[in-house]
């Protein structure tokens, strides 16, 4: 392509970039500012100090929220991948009559806005008595439709006779599963995995609901918490807390870009 | 009607051509041929030998790494595809979807400044031209692949342009309607007078279709040259392989005493001792499967084992073991032999091929005599 | 099955029955396999769906419990009622604001990102990283550059001479800031599919154009829109539903305020069912977002099926 058309292009890309990222730099930014600078109103810190970040851990318990957030998500991402992966497997290997009706069920579920489910779903969370529990938060999430769809796409990838050889072998339906048709869909596990670990990390309403103490409380719903206390004007530490919730998430972004893109290009189209 | 010669011709040059994509390796290299303003030019060769390159490179969709390229007298290594004045026809006939034929056929036709009208008409003859007429209003979905390539064709002859390079079209096409297509092809190419670059990798559609044709090797020319000059007088084994079907029969023979022995100790005797054979022992011999024929009784040079025996109707191909190899024979006729049967085969040593055992270049061959004609038939 | 003997002296060999073992029907198997997902499906998805359509026609205790069943009275009270009136009127400006500006951004990035050039990984993942913020999070940030003295924002336009705005506090900017920070949070995820959708797109039809000389704008109305207009199909049903339930940032940057002028409606039922216990009208709500969202999503299949060009 022509230079002026190469040099206008990465001009855009850089300012888009800019402007784009502004707010994350931004916050990254001020976490290592002292209060003083913040309220001076500056761009960048005079000097770097994790002084912010001791006092986010100390003043708030945000090692006990980040311990939460990250074993709700390893057991809802654990959870949607098993649950999703027997559905899609009946789906693909296991003919019965009524089957595909369903799976017009399943679809059928997409069209409900969970936030249209949200008081009853509270009401039976108090009568379980999973108020304040990690079972509140985790298994309401473990049936994914969306997770069933991602993963009978890939298991109809799998060639039938592979399945034919393992019953004349007289291997058992769910040993095949087990041995054959999970590692062979290692890739879309992969990725079905991140996307859960990822959306369970940054859930709002619902852990709002079911929590009202510390015991079990989501980083998500911390830094809510920030704001009704009074570190909440002291910005610097805040940010600090920010910087720390969105940290393993942006990493995880970063690493599997590219396989996310192609992922969830794949659903959208088919 | 559209006119012959209403195109203005013009010639393509590429000089000491090149192409590299990390300035380390060339995947094409040391292109030096013109092609002459009305010409049926072939590009041929096996997959990944850079023809499609070349071609991309004519079209500026490529950049021209070394070399100059000339469209027309005029360099054109920095033009814009657009400024070079020419049209394509892409192998999987990059048609617009959401776009009707007409449409189609008429994409882009309006940065040539010409009037609606003119655009009409042109887009009139060539869709009568092509049998499109019916079709106009139709989507590239509702066609089948023969007309859809149809559609493509129209679309570069509406531009007017001298120059129409062509990639691959055909090989989407079953054969039948590629041969169809072929002579379709060929015939439009000759009404118009357009300078057209083919670009296949099939042998068939290069040698009927060819005024001249390139055969490329990774990225290296083989022959340039009309199609029964490179039939009759390939320059390495490669091109002789590769022109012909089937495949010229090549086998390593060591020289003795005036003959050729195969690795299995069988010999034929070469016409006259040749001096340009640069006291080399060890060469290639060739000779085409319609030259090995059924020995009269004084005349065998061997007798073979038939191992595979293919009846096509108008000819057989017999299939045997010589030295180090398994060759063919092609008759005319429908033969009856068995598999297992030992045939006497006779070649004639004019027809015999030698090439180098190392580079394959080809050392000796006696030109073809033949010349078929036909007399004007009394009336 | 048994197997059949052949002839009467060899020996009869017996069927291998005893051995076989009964194979239960497929269809216990299958679901056998779909248990858990039917099972929370159930209890998770279509009994609450159900129970909010059943409690919305009652009036309810501060438990959820029903008590008196009045029908569609709850749902008449809603449409006179000026709280769920400006409600509504939040979230569609609030669609309207965020989904169509959203989208030509984020088509914006994909178009420039989507260019062979080096370096432009790099790009793509800055452009993508918003989709790794969380609601809260991003909420955050944005409420600190919102903050009428100190924040960014209001800095930046102090230099162009415009006085300190109260962002989060003047009912007339709320809605319109919430929007803003909204757009930028979803301009990941838009983006990511966008530029799928663009790399999906045949190279040849481009190169076509090319060499026929058609330009840069021509392309992108005649090739590129038509052709990317199913994955703009999908992307505007997906960003539509997900405006109707946007919460996480009204909560932490306005709380439906100020004078409701941000009051989403999903805020709102979870004000009504949480903060004044009133579940019978919370439900009539949730009732009347289920319909809309399936009003919405049919509408644009409608619509849509028709203008989208398969290949």
């Amino acid at each position: 392509m022509s230079i002026t058309r190469k040099w206008t292009t990465y001009l855009l890309l850089i300012a888009a970039t800019l402007v784009l990222m502004f707010p994350i730099l931004y916050a990254f930014s001020i976490s290592f500012m002292s209060g003083a600078e913040v309220l001076e109103g500056k761009i960048w810190p005079s000097s770097f100090s994790f002084e912010n970040y001791r006092d986010a851990f100390e003043k708030v318990p945000l090692l006990h929220y980040l311990i939460n957030s990250f074993a709700v998500s390893i057991f809802v991402m654990a959870g949607q991948l098993l649950v999703s992966s027997l559905a899609a497997f009946a789906f693909v290997f296991i003919k019965f009559k009524g089957r595909d009706a369903i799976f017009f069920l399943f679809i059928s579920t997409m069209m409900i806005p969970w936030e249209a489910t949200m008081v009853p779903n509270f009401l039976t969370a108090q009568k379980l008595g999973w108020i304040n529990n990690y079972l509140g938060l985790t298994i309401p999430f473990f049936a994914l439709a969306f997770g069933t769809f991602l993963l009978r796409q890939q298991f109809k990838t799998i060639p039938n006779e592979l399945y034919e050889a393992s019953q004349v072998a007289g291997i058992s339906r769910f040993r095949f599963f087990w041995n054959v048709v999970l590692p062979v869909s290692k890739t879309s596990l992969v990725t079905l995995g991140v996307y859960s670990f990822l959306t369970t990390w940054n859930m709002y309403l619902w852990p709002l609901l079911v929590t009202n103490t510390e015991d079990v409380r989501t980083v998500q719903i911390g830094l809510k918490q920030m704001q009704t206390q009074e570190i909440s004007t002291d910005w610097g530490v805040v940010m600090a807390a920010v910087v720390v919730v969105i940290l393993p998430t942006l990493l995880l972004l970063f690493l599997g870009q590219k396989r996310l893109q192609k992922g969830l290009t794949q659903g959208a189209i088919k | 009607m559209i006119e012959k010669g209403a195109f203005l011709m013009k010639k393509v040059e590429l000089v000491n051509i090149g192409k590299s994509y990390d300035q380390k390796t060339n995947v094409i290299q040391d292109i030096n041929v013109t092609i002459e303003p009305g010409e049926f030019f072939v590009l041929v060769g096996p997959s990944g030998c850079g023809k499609s390159t070349m071609l991309r490179m004519i079209a500026g969709l490529e950049e021209v790494t070394q070399g100059e390229l000339l469209i027309g007298d005029v360099k054109a290594n920095k033009l814009l595809p657009s400024q070079r004045d020419l049209s394509m026809v892409f192998q999987n006939y990059a048609l617009y979807p959401h776009l009707t034929v007409e449409q189609n056929i008429l994409f882009g036709l309006h940065t040539k400044k010409i009037s609606k009208q003119e655009q009409q008409k042109r887009c009139r003859e060539a869709a009568e031209m092509l049998g499109l007429s019916e079709y106009l209003k139709r989507k590239p979905r509702q066609l089948s692949g023969g007309q859809r390539q149809r559609v493509a064709l129209a679309r570069a002859i509406v531009t007017h342009s001298p120059i129409c390079l062509m990639d691959e079209p055909l090989s989407n096409l079953d054969a039948k309607l590629r041969a169809k297509m072929r002579s379709e092809i060929r015939q439009i190419q000759r009404k118009l007078g357009i300078t057209m670059i083919y670009v296949t990798h099939d042998q068939t559609e290069a040698m009927t279709m060819a005024d001249r044709m390139m055969i490329l090797n990774e990225g290296n020319i083989q022959q340039v040259g009309r199609p029964l000059d490179i039939y009759n007088a390939p320059k390495n084994t490669f091109v002789a392989s590769f022109i012909g079907s089937p495949p010229m029969n090549l086998s390593n023979v060591s020289i003795e005493n005036n003959l050729l022995v195969f690795e299995d100790r069988r010999a034929i005797s070469m016409s006259t001792p040749h001096s340009n054979l640069n006291g080399k022992k060890e060469v290639v011999v060739g000779v085409r499967p319609e030259h090995i024929q059924l020995a009269t009784n004084d005349n065998t040079s061997f007798i073979v084992e038939v191992d595979n025996v293919e009846i096509l109707g108008t000819e057989t191909l017999l299939t045997f073991h010589m030295g180090d190899k398994q060759w063919m024979a092609k008759w005319n006729g429908q033969w009856t032999i068995k598999v297992g049967e030992r045939v006497p085969i006779f070649i004639d040593p004019k027809h015999l091929f030698l090439f180098d055992g190392d580079t394959g270049s080809c050392l000796h061959y006696e030109p073809s005599t033949e010349d078929l004609t036909v007399k004007g038939a009394l009336v | 099955m048994s197997a059949v003997t052949k002839t009467a002296n060899s020996p009869v060999s017996v069927s291998a029955n005893s051995k076989e073992k009964k194979s239960m029907p497929t269809i216990i198997v299958g679901l056998a396999y779909l248990l858990p997902s039917l099972l929370l499906f159930s209890v998770f998805l279509f009994y609450p769906m159900i129970k909010t359509l059943y409690l919305s026609l009652f009036i309810t205790d501060t438990q959820g419990n029903p008590l008196n069943f009045v029908g569609l009275q709850n749902f008449l009270y809603l449409f006179t009622d000026p709280n769920f009136l400006q409600s509504m009127k939040a979230t569609f400006l609030f669609v309207l604001y965020t989904v169509p500006i959203g989208l030509v951004i984020a088509l914006f990035l994909a178009l420039i990102a989507n260019e062979k050039l080096k370096g432009i990984g790099f790009f793509r993942t800055m452009f993508s990283s918003t989709m790794g913020m969380s609601v809260a999070a991003s909420s955050v940030i944005w409420m600190f550059m919102y903050n009428p003295t100190i924040g960014v924002i209001n800095k930046v336009l102090n230099l162009v001479g415009i006085h300190d705005v109260q962002w989060l506090l003047d009912p007339k900017y709320a809605l319109v800031a919430v929007s803003i920070s909204t757009i930028w949070m979803n301009i990941g995820f838009t983006f990511l599919i966008l530029l799928g959708g663009l790399q999906n797109i045949d190279e040849k039809l481009y190169e076509n154009a090319r060499i026929a000389g058609v330009s840069y704008w021509y392309q992108l109305l005649k090739i590129t829109l038509p052709m990317l207009s199913p994955t703009l199909f999908f992307i505007i049903t997906v960003s539509f539903i997900n405006a109707f339930q946007t919460f996480g940032q009204i909560d932490i940057l306005t709380k439906g305020g100020p004078t409701d002028s941000t009051n989403v409606i999903v805020y709102s039922i979870y004000k009504d069912a949480f903060v004044n216990y009133n579940v019978g009208s919370a439900s009539a709500q949730a009732t009347i977002l289920f319909f809309c969202i399936l009003l919405v999503t049919a509408l644009q299949f409608k619509l849509g099926e028709r203008k989208v060009h398969y290949q």
